[in-house]
């Protein structure tokens, strides 16, 4: 069976009604190799298992766009829960416009990640605290994890469009133009936001590199 | 360090000032930083609530044409909202010639009701009927 198979039960994909799981695996197979745009076809037209490949292909980028912009974890999950359910409801109505959807749902991500953090008050840098690590404590581990933890307060304290841009960028991979198409900006102001936000990292995270480097040398 | 010696600058300096080359590998540090960054783990059942919460959330009928805006609502179309009476020429124009007949209706109706204006005589009414100007 397809990982899509095993991640979502029949019934469920199905909106409920009971289908032969050879039916199910028959079609999976047949949406593997659809592109996004068919499968937002075929989503908006009320086919619940082309959504559910749409969850499996983009849901992970998106939460992972979610929760490197925001420090809270819950609230990543409500904007990747929130993202795809506009995927279902305007399905019908999306045409791709020569934007990919990938564009379309990280343009979506974006927007709502700054509303939220418009919304809530902003932590300071010090609540960015350690990430979660149940792996048996090692030195390495501790000494990455506590750059990661520093690399994620400097992260913090962007301004959201710089913030936004390293995400895209760095993170997700993006081209300049992707990024530009995202942010509905130009390729010039996603340079200078990336130059910027580079700056103010390597300001802010000077003697963490700095010891670093030494470590290395 | 020189620079931190000579410097006549108000406060020290964030952190140690680097030459081209010191700054270059403190580009390359950064790079690696940010490429070692872990992936966030996707929650196991995020995909299964949004697939149970979507089945209860009615999809939006297909409008056709034009992008999708990214985060506000969409505004409905003009096929699909109820047109405002400004939208509706004819409907306006229809009213317009109803109120022009009624006025012209009303002004042939008028002098057959009241008389003709032009031949009342109200002097008597207001001088009385015997009007005698002594000269």
């Amino acid at each position: 069976m397809t990982a899509l198979a095993g991640t979502f039960p029949p019934a469920l994909v199905a909106g409920g009604s009971a289908r032969p799981a050879r039916a199910v695996y028959a079609r999976a197979m047949q949406a593997e190799a659809e592109s996004d745009e068919e499968l937002m076809a075929r989503t908006g037209r009320g086919d619940r298992l082309a959504y559910a490949r749409l969850l499996e292909r983009h849901l992970a980028r998106v939460h992972a766009v979610a929760r490197r912009f925001l420090a809270d974890p819950a609230e990543a999950e409500d904007v990747a829960q929130e993202v795809f359910l506009r995927v279902w409801t305007q399905a019908a109505n999306w045409r791709p416009e020569g934007a990919k959807l990938t564009t379309w749902l990280y343009r979506i991500a974006m927007n709502l990640c700054i509303d939220r953090r418009r919304k809530v008050a902003p932590l300071p840098l010090e609540a960015a605290g350690e990430p979660e690590d149940d792996r048996p404590s090692a030195f390495t581990l501790r000494h990455r994890d506590e750059m990661q933890a520093h690399l994620a307060a400097a992260l913090a304290g962007l301004p959201e469009n710089q913030r936004a841009a390293v995400v895209l960028s760095y993170f997700e991979g993006l081209g300049n133009v992707e990024t530009a198409s995202v942010l509905n900006t130009t390729v010039g102001a996603v340079e200078s936001l990336l130059v910027r936000a580079r700056r103010t990292l390597k300001d802010r995270l000077g003697p963490v590199l700095a010891g670093a480097l030494e470590d290395g040398a | 360090m020189t620079e931190e010696r000579g410097s006549m600058e108000a406060g020290p300096p964030r952190h140690r000032p680097f030459d081209d080359a010191g700054e270059a590998r403190l580009d390359r540090a950064l790079d690696r930083l940010l490429a070692a960054a872990p992936e966030p783990e996707l929650p196991a059942d995020l995909a299964r609530r949004i697939l149970a919460a979507s089945a209860r959330i009615p999809q939006v009928p297909a409008t056709g044409g034009g992008p999708l805006p990214s985060t506000v609502p969409m505004r409905p179309r003009a096929a699909a909202r109820p047109r405002v009476w400004f939208e509706r020429p004819r409907a306006v124009a229809a009213a317009f010639a109803v109120v022009a007949m009624a006025g012209f209706a009303a002004g042939w109706v008028e002098p057959l009701v009241v008389g003709d204006a032009q031949a009342l005589d109200i002097a008597p009414l207001v001088f009385g009927s015997e009007l005698e100007i002594d000269l």
